[in-house]
């Protein structure tokens, strides 16, 4: 199956290759004229030939036609139409274009920035894009624009619940997202556990999830690519921007250099929360800490017309605690630097850095020398990362590259001091390589037929130093398995201990039944060889990312998607809507045995199940995009499953995070010139929960009990609210570049106590009972809701930007 | 350092951050299963008699208590083939031995199986009496809860102890303020040699500062109260049934852990007995003390897991030292 699948593939490409001869090219960037930015998935048509092609995620683009006198259209919703005429006789054609954005009519907003038509004619399928502006404007959660919880309004992604950390795409985990900041992965998207997430609104340029129909350039996440671009900087002027919310304070800073040659942008926000408390503070509270704050910076130089170089780098840290504290951070820096070989050949390569690491302690202030721990955990990674396209032809795009990923697992070393006797243990480093190659076409037959086809091959060795363990074989399923110690090796350094290879074809398809609507249907595999190790509701920042070992095999997933999609409205492009089906399959999903110990443990391993994964369901997208009134309402009805060796008696049950139902609605109105007006619904089915049956007492503590030992077996109510917010902008004086504006906001606004979880406890009310003359307390039960959000939650912000 | 407290940790700074977040006592309909038999006993080296609790489970929020699994036949057998019969005539579900001239039951180093026979159905748990240290002292300073800045000081105490030298030493603290015992579910404290976690290496360690100021209520002590605090040696599948049982009891929240049955150590042995030709003395005790108890318990778990009707709780033997002071000025440190 594999070998005639590889065997089709290179008959399509050499079939291609053969048939571009005696063409030349037409290449460039095209670019936004206020700012310099590159356009992202701008349209360049060709009229004569009624074909084209879109600018890449750095506004390059790159036709190649026979000879001949051509009509050249750039356009982008939003911007202005610019046609040219080309002329291809005797070599290749340079064409940089500067695009404009469109003077609006008065109550006239365009909520997005791409192809009018994209939604039907882009062989893209699960693929969702939000604009900044868009995100700006709709109601958040103290009044802080979130990309993270923003994404969460869109088909086919949910959370266990607000606040949780992550997100999950069609029935996947949240280790399965790989988050590209600038191309280099970001391990806990989210400051303050899961309230608000690490991207600085005022830097981010373009934010793209990619959920199924995954294409061979991508890997290493199974379920979905969140990928999030920031701005290049402004490259015309100098730009200043910020804001002051509940809970950040922004400032970001934007100006070209070397006579626009280059640019560049710093943004920093920091809570302050503490600042405002500290005077209040007393007691052992007193010089407590707590803030989080982020720091993003890119630039780009482009050195000639064939080099250009971008750096971008982030670094952020949730400090908490008084006495005892913790803190946690990320920090990413990329280097990329794309190349134009010739008109046809692009290059883009990413060297990158990603660190996470978090820092537990007792004795935060040092005050106790002779009693405190103190522990460290981070995961370290470095790679190189060339991908090219290669322009073949108006029918052919081909895509090869690969990359190489260094793993540095820090699992944790902890040193412990109790009544002046210190000692430092933990466990030891682990390292990994990640090596992958791919090679991708995107083909035309005919007008109608796409298709976009590829192959990638991963392969994965988990190296010392460090000790392998085998476990136990013959303890049931579900009970912790003992390491065979007889068996455990050691290794040196760089030794593999294991080794995974995985091939993982891709494969979309997009057929246009009429110029306003297309038929896609998409296959991915992908293999993952990180695992979150975490058995919490919500993740919290101190979860553990795990290599896959030689007892924990890498998680893949088999995705299938059928979509239809079609565009309507007067100008047959106001409404873009979409019906996606799906069908996932997961394998090697970790779960854990009933009292797991996840934190600094050797044999970790033995406390782990594998398991198998499936999800499924379908989502309906309507989206408008001009008008006074803008938005969309997307609703799934989805369901995602586990079946694991050891739980729920080996049936299927529904993750924690499964919700049948999930509705959202996004509306934003201007109202006036000044006054825009938007509103966010969400309506989710409550999620899956496990409640007990019957109890028992130990000690006299009352003991939850489920005669079934089943997990997940009922449903919490279910989960809805309604969000608002109005933004005035404030009066535009002519000739002064200054504009502002106050986001007013209410969360939850009528004021529902939505459930996160209900859980069980013993109540404080003790029943006295007499046995043998002896007086003995037994404990009663209560059920209890939870909500993270007890009330409504108003705010207001103001933003400036001059 | 050990996960509960982290996670209570993580979420207590969420809930002093956010301050927005509730919980509301609701009304909820639930199911109630068969009952299982249900064991809550423990053993130790005390003198006196010694009871150990076999119930019925009952529905989760039955307001009554889990009724007595009374006719049932309840013995203590050690590995020097000593058997010792716990009876409950007055059917209240508490069996209780009681000492004839002096003698006593449990006594550190021996192992002890408890069987219990209800209605045609075995049931088989085991135990032993480990090494316990000493209490050395409770020492206290005036300090007021973190979480409760405007409360009136109290007296926080310390308790001062060391682990037994080697690895893998579990202890079980429990606290009694004025003769009552701080049974809250957060009072749940088991040890790890001088640690709360097996991934510490605190082996031989005083015992750890979180751990010497376990002993406080909520409201931490005055002045004159009476201060009891006993140790009790566990082996180690008690000390991880306690670490279950803490997450399970205490398991609300942002970072909840899936609610999972308890594990336990009280197996249904009816079919090994069957096999071995039924009987009362169809569970070959003596042969069974012959062999290492722990090489046979995944055959002892996989037996009880094709059992239609298993057990849940369970046996422990201990052997005890406790120390009881009055909280006096005497005692108090200066605040570090």
């Amino acid at each position: 199956m594999k070998q005639r699948f590889i065997l089709l593939f290179f008959f399509l490409v050499i079939h291609s290759l053969l048939r571009a001869q005696d063409k030349l090219t037409v290449s460039g960037y095209v670019k936004d004229v206020a700012n310099g930015e590159g356009i992202i998935g701008g349209s360049v048509y060709v009229k004569e030939v009624s074909s084209g092609a879109a600018t890449n995620a750095y506004g390059f683009y790159s036709i190649t036609l026979p000879k001949g006198n051509y009509t050249f259209v750039y356009s982008l919703v939003g911007y202005e139409k610019i046609s040219k005429n080309v002329v291809l006789s005797t070599e290749n054609v340079k064409l940089n274009i500067e695009l404009k954005e469109q003077q609006l009519e008065l109550q006239e907003v365009m909520i997005t920035t791409k192809r009018e038509d994209e939604n039907v004619k882009s062989i893209e399928m699960s693929t969702n894009k939000m604009e900044m502006k868009t995100m700006q404007r709709m109601p958040a959660l103290l009044g802080e624009v979130d990309v993270i919880r923003s994404i969460q309004f869109l088909p086919g992604v949910s959370t266990v619940g607000e606040g949780a950390s992550g997100f999950n795409v069609r029935g996947g985990s949240i280790d399965q997202n790989l988050v590209l900041l600038d191309e280099a992965p970001v391990f806990n998207s989210s400051h303050l556990f899961g309230f608000f997430s690490v991207f600085n609104p005022d830097a981010v340029k373009d934010v793209k999830l990619i959920k199924g129909g995954i294409p061979a350039q991508y890997g290493g996440r199974i379920s979905s690519i969140l990928d999030v671009r920031l701005k290049e900087g402004n490259a015309k002027k100098t730009s200043v921007s910020g804001g002051i919310g509940l809970i950040f304070s922004r400032l970001a800073y934007e100006r070209p250099f070397a006579k626009g040659r280059g640019s560049f942008i710093v943004a920093a926000r920091r809570s302050y929360a503490d600042v405002l408390a500290r005077p209040f503070l007393k007691g052992e509270l007193k010089g407590s800490q707590f803030y989080f704050y982020d720091f993003t910076a890119k630039a780009n130089y482009r050195i000639n017309d064939k080099n250009t170089i971008f750096l971008s780098g982030y670094l952020g840290r949730d400090v908490f605690g008084a006495d005892f504290g913790f803190n946690w951070g990320n920090a990413t820096t990329s280097f990329r630097w794309n190349h134009v070989f010739n008109d046809r050949l692009f290059m883009n390569t990413t060297v990158f850095y990603s660190n996470y690491d978090y820092l537990l302690d007792s004795d935060l202030r040092r005050k106790r020398p002779r009693d405190y721990f103190r522990w460290k955990s981070s995961i370290i990674n470095y790679s190189v990362k060339p991908d090219f396209t290669y322009y073949l032809s108006p029918k052919n795009t081909l895509t090869f590259g690969g990359q190489a990923i260094l793993y540095t697992f820090k699992p944790g070393t902890a040193t412990a001091a109790s009544n002046g006797q210190e000692r430092t243990f933990g466990l030891e480093n682990k390292n990994a390589i990640e090596g992958s190659f791919y090679v991708g076409n995107e083909q035309n037959i005919g007008s109608k037929l796409q298709l976009q086809y590829g192959l990638r091959y991963s392969l994965y060795s988990y190296m010392g130093p460090g000790e392998s363990y085998e476990f136990q074989t013959d303890v049931p399923p579900g009970q912790r398995r003992f390491p065979v110690l007889s068996k455990t090796q050691k290794y040196a350094d760089f030794t593999p201990i294991k080794t995974y290879g995985n091939l993982e074809p891709r494969f979309s398809a997009k057929y246009e039944l009429t110029p306003n609507a297309s038929l896609k249907a998409s296959y991915n595999r992908i293999a993952q060889y990180l695992h979150l190790i975490s058995n919490t509701t919500a993740s919290t920042p101190l979860d553990v990312w795990s290599p896959s070992t030689n007892n924990i095999k890498p998680q893949i997933a088999d995705q299938v998607a059928l979509g239809y999609f079609q565009n309507f409205g007067a100008n047959s492009n106001d409404y873009e809507a979409s019906v996606e089906v799906y069908y996932k399959k997961l394998q090697n999903q970790i779960d854990y045995i009933s009292g797991a110990n996840l934190f600094l443990n050797k044999y970790l391993e033995g406390d782990l199940l594998a398991g198998d994964g499936r999800a499924y369901g379908a989502e309906f997208y309507v989206k408008k995009n001009k008008g006074a009134l803008t938005g969309w309402v997307s609703y799934t009805l989805a369901r995602t499953e586990r079946q694991v060796e050891g739980i729920n008696e080996r049936q299927w049950f529904p993750t924690r995070f499964d919700k049948t139902h999930n509705l959202n609605v996004v509306l934003q109105y201007e109202a006036s010139k000044r006054w825009n007006l938007s509103a966010n619904f969400t309506y989710g089915t409550g999620t899956p929960a496990t409640f007990p049956t019957n109890k028992y007492e130990v000690q006299g503590l009352l003991v939850p009990h489920n005669v079934d030992d089943a997990r997940n077996n009922v449903r919490i109510p279910d989960y809805h609210r309604l969000d608002v917010s109005a933004t005035l902008a404030g009066k535009k004086k002519p000739n002064k570049k200054r504009e502002d504006s106050w986001v007013f906001s209410v969360y939850n606004t009528y004021n529902r106590r939505n459930p996160f979880s209900i859980f069980f406890r013993q109540s404080d009310t003790k029943e006295v009972i007499e046995v043998n003359g002896e007086k003995i307390e037994t404990p009663k039960a209560e059920a209890v809701r939870y909500s993270v959000f007890g009330n409504f939650i108003p705010a207001v912000t103001y933003n400036f930007k001059f | 350092m050990k996960p509960n407290f982290l996670t209570t940790s993580l979420a207590g700074m969420l809930t002093v951050l956010v301050l927005v977040s509730c919980e509301d006592v609701v009304n909820i309909d639930l199911a109630t299963g068969p009952a299982q038999v249900a064991v809550d006993g423990w053993i130790t080296n005390n003198e006196g008699p010694q009871r150990i609790r076999v119930t019925l489970t009952n529905g989760y929020l039955n307001e009554k208590s889990p009724p007595p699994a009374a006719g049932a036949v309840v013995r203590v057998t050690d590995d020097a083939g000593t058997v010792f019969e716990f009876t409950d005539p007055k059917a209240t579900g508490y069996y209780t031995w009681t000492p004839k001239n002096n003698e006593k039951l449990g006594k550190v180093g021996r192992k002890y199986y408890l069987t219990v026979d209800y209605k045609g159905q075995s049931y088989l748990a085991f135990s032993e009496i480990k090494n316990v240290p000493k209490l050395d002292s409770i020492t206290f300073e005036k300090d007021r809860r973190v979480s409760q800045p405007n409360a009136p000081e109290g007296y926080r105490a310390e308790l001062w102890a060391v682990d037994l030298k080697g690895e893998g030493d579990n202890y079980w603290l429990r606290t009694f303020r004025n003769g009552k015992l701080l049974n809250a579910p957060n009072n749940i404290t088991v040890l790890y040699d001088a640690g709360f976690s097996a991934n510490a290496d605190t082996d031989g360690f005083t015992f750890i500062r979180p751990a010497r100021r376990s002993i406080n209520p909520d409201s931490l002590y005055n002045l004159n109260d009476d201060v009891m605090v006993e140790i009790r040696s566990i082996p180690i599948e008690a000390f991880y049934f306690f670490q279950e049982l803490r997450i399970q009891v205490n398991n609300g929240g942002l970072f909840a852990s899936p609610p999972n049955n308890v594990s336990t150590n009280v197996f249904n042995v009816t079919e090994l007995i069957t096999q071995n030709g039924g009987g009362t003395n169809g569970l070959n005790i003596p042969a069974l003390l012959k062999q290492n108890p722990r090489d046979f318990l995944p055959q002892l778990q996989t037996i009880n897991g094709r059992s239609k009707q298993k057990a849940v709780g369970f046996f422990g033997a201990a052997a005890t030292n406790t120390i009881t002071v009055k909280v006096t000025e005497k005692l108090v440190r200066p605040k570090q």
